[in-house]
């Protein structure tokens, strides 16, 4: 409904009746259960824009059409077939994609934009039985292309000529409107309806201002309905993603930092409520918009939903260039490192980032100071040498949390049954500096069924008095 | 695809003749069947390495063990279940060669969901490469079957990458499924996938091509139980020594042990040729296994 008119009816409403140009009190009283939707311009524009961002991926060629109402959006990507493949294949590419975004596209295909968008908006014929044909809506030559235009019905032309009229000279198709003399087309119609089928026939070139997309991406979008699941959520978001993936192809960069604000009711319950930050970080830019929502994903799975969303809102804080990986004729075994970047990242968007982590050893005495781990976006780009082997002392391979203390019985310390020493004790004394001060006496010990265990003696400080304590602190797994 | 076949078993077309007919032809007639299909194997051998069908391995690193394995190591791209009768028994010193023949190879390791902390000192002195090392664990604070279930998630996301050619996860509580999908991404790369579990799991049936119950042996050393493997049914564990110890001085390496011989029955060594006649399908053994309680067992 725009306008207290109908716009748009689908098909059981139709059957009622119901037709464009209706008042809402007529349709109201063909039936009372025809659902009523408001028109939303501002919705459209949105999800236009985010359709000419999404296409972007394939080139940057890309324009509205000049006439909003059409609601299309030309792409020129005749420079990049045999990147994608030929014309049958990118043609499903850019349907999969559309079809991502949650419309039902119609493409058509032609060497010329506005013919190619007059074969995508032709509608559906019905055959002498009744049956729904689909036509014919891709040409490659532009004889074919010729071919298809002419057998268009005049109301394509709506909007640059009165149709009824043309109908009423006896003009049933395009190509009956092309055939008439031109200058008497031009002094009844004006200018505009020549000049486009010469564009759309490729007989004059057109001139396009193409899209040009935002320096900064900065996209929102209302939710179709209050939602208070992940699910919800990520249906919305995957438009935004999408927009934001062909948004980063056009600036040949991938994103690392991003932020969707879960949009709440303003004042709900009284109070005015903020926006929900889900920020996802990535070690190494990426625009794969697949990559994108499985982080996304894993990261809105923690967030608790106190108020239902009504609205998102995907900004970029931070990105870096990028330039896409090229194929290897040998792929190097263990997977590219592009691979090992999106798992750490997936890793990290779900265990948190202080759990995915790699060695970085610190020169210090104390073994529990010495057992130092990074998250992996922290290591150091090139990592020192290793020194060689038998430079440092011996050390377990699982140290414990906490030191444990031990029973002493028969002045021996007990695990799980008397521990023997096998070594001499290993004197560390340090840390007196911060406050972590440690001496200890530290021991190979083994179990009677032969469990190695590293023990330590601690040694009584001079304030403290009393016996020596003895502790647990690794296993030689 | 690799089957077990007895040599006596009658539904197999063309040897069902064989108990019998002469032995010689007997031994014909099998070793057609073995050219034929080089994915077999009798009950009384080992697993082959670099025929079809059989899978690849890692050297082990330690001589013993690796005459025992199917293939000569580490079976690649499967799993590998290790039984621990305790945490730190010796696993990681047990697949010490191993893990330093994959960092060699450029290989990347991951460690996911230990249950201690793994020190970083230790491991650079072995010479692990800290740029190839991973270390995974749960969220701090989660439960316990909150934890294993992200343990399980990260080791399959690592799987799925194929960026890593070794993966040792623990999964202290894991439902055989949950192995089972495991083992399938596991086949679909080349990474040798080492799940560490208790041995009390030892009655559950698992997917992992080989299930080895390790616990500790006095002096050193590690106790291997052969308990799933393509090969022949191994009763008696391998004492496999683990290498000295610099800290440790050579005549107090095996202190007041008692000799670590705990069995009272006669051991089969390993089935050979003609007397094939093993247990094709076992489930747990019946035999009492060094680690294990009697209270178990009753």
């Amino acid at each position: 409904m725009e306008r207290e008119r109908v716009v748009l009816a689908n098909g059981p409403a139709v059957a009622l009746g119901v037709q464009a140009g209706m008042r809402r009190g007529g349709v109201q009283a063909l039936s009372a259960q025809v659902v009523q939707l408001e028109r939303e311009p501002a919705a459209e524009a949105q999800l236009m824009t985010a359709l000419a961002l999404a296409l972007l991926h394939f080139t940057p060629h890309v324009t509205r059409h000049p006439d909003p109402d059409a609601a299309t959006v030309m792409i020129d990507a005749g420079a990049s077939l045999r990147l994608f493949g030929g014309h049958l294949a990118l043609c499903r590419a850019v349907y999969a994609r559309v079809r991502r975004l949650g419309v039902f596209p119609q493409l058509g295909c032609g060497p010329t934009a506005f013919g190619a968008a007059w074969l995508a908006a032709q509608p559906l014929r019905r055959d002498r039985r009744g049956a729904m044909v689909r036509p014919a809506r891709r040409a490659v030559r532009a004889a074919r292309m010729a071919r298809l235009l002419d057998r268009l019905p005049v109301a394509m032309l709506q909007g640059l000529a009165d149709d009824g009229w043309l109908d009423g000279i006896g003009c049933r198709t395009v190509g009956e409107v092309r055939g008439l003399p031109r200058a008497g087309l031009r002094r009844r119609l004006g200018p505009d309806l020549l000049a486009r089928l010469d564009q759309a026939y490729g007989e004059v070139p057109v001139r396009f201002t193409w899209f040009s997309a935002p320096a900064a991406f900065a996209q929102r979008m209302e939710l179709p309905g209050r939602t208070e699941s992940v699910q919800g959520v990520m249906a919305g978001a995957q438009r935004l993603l999408l927009a934001l993936a062909g948004w980063l192809a056009v600036q040949q960069a991938g994103v690392t930092r991003l932020v969707l604000r879960l949009e709440h009711e303003r004042y709900r319950l009284g109070t005015e409520t903020p926006s929900t930050p889900v920020t996802v970080s990535l070690a190494q830019p990426s625009r794969d918009p697949v990559h994108l929502s499985r982080l996304l994903q894993e990261r809105l799975d923690k967030v608790q939903f106190s108020v239902p969303a009504a609205g998102l809102m995907l900004v970029v804080e931070s990105m870096e260039t990028c330039l896409p990986q090229s194929d290897s004729l040998f792929p190097e075994p263990g997977g590219t490192p592009a691979e090992l970047g999106r798992l750490l990242d997936t890793l990290m968007a779900r265990l948190g980032r202080e759990n995915v982590l790699q060695p970085q050893p610190l020169p210090d005495h104390r073994p529990e100071r010495a057992n130092r781990w990074c998250p992996v976006d922290e290591m150091p780009a090139r990592a020192p040498q290793p020194a060689p082997a038998g430079a440092m002392p011996e050390r377990p391979a699982w140290l414990l949390d906490k030191p444990m203390p031990l029973t002493v019985q028969r002045h021996r310390p007990c695990h799980g049954g008397p521990l023997t020493l096998l070594s001499r004790p290993e004197r560390i004394e340090s840390g007196w500096w911060d406050g972590a001060l440690a001496t200890r006496d530290y021991f190979v010990a083994e179990r009677v069924d032969g469990l190695r265990c590293w023990v330590y003696r601690q040694r009584p400080g001079r304030e403290e008095s009393g016996e020596y304590r003895w502790f647990l602190h690794g296993l030689f797994a | 695809m690799t089957t077990r076949l007895s040599p006596a078993s009658p539904d197999v077309s063309g040897i069902a003749p064989l108990a019998q007919a002469p032995a010689a032809d007997r031994q014909g007639a099998l070793d057609a069947l073995e050219r034929r299909y080089p994915g077999l194997w009798r009950a009384g051998q080992l697993g082959h390495l670099g025929r079809a069908g059989s899978v690849p391995a890692l050297s082990t690193g330690h001589a013993a063990l690796s005459a025992e394995l199917p293939g000569g190591g580490w079976p690649m791209g499967a799993l590998t279940e290790l039984l621990l009768a305790d945490a730190g028994v010796g696993e990681l010193r047990l697949l010490r060669p191993a893990l330093l023949a994959l960092a060699a190879a450029q290989r990347r390791v991951a460690l996911v969901g230990p249950p201690y902390l793994p020190n970083a000192m230790c491991l650079a002195e072995w010479g692990l490469p800290a740029s190839q090392l991973f270390w995974v664990r749960p969220p701090a604070g989660a439960g316990r079957a909150a934890a294993q279930a992200d343990v399980l998630w990260a080791a399959e996301q690592v799987l799925r990458s194929q960026a890593f050619g070794g993966v040792m996860v623990w999964l202290p509580t894991a439902r055989p499924e949950a192995l089972r999908r495991l083992q399938v991404l596991a086949q679909a790369g080349d990474a040798v996938v080492w799940a560490c579990r208790p041995a009390g799991v030892l009655h559950e049936s698992s997917p992992a091509v080989l299930r080895l119950l390790l616990s500790p042996a006095p002096g050193n050393a590690l106790s291997i139980t052969f308990h799933k493997r393509r090969g022949p049914v191994r009763d008696a564990p391998l004492v496999l020594p683990l290498g000295e110890m610099m800290a440790v001085p050579a005549r107090t390496a095996s202190p007041s042990a008692p000799p670590p011989v705990p069995f009272n029955f006669p051991v089969p060594q390993a089935v050979a040729g003609e007397q094939a006649h093993v247990v094709l399908d076992r489930g747990t053994s019946a035999a009492p296994v060094a680690g294990r309680v009697a209270a178990e067992l009753a």
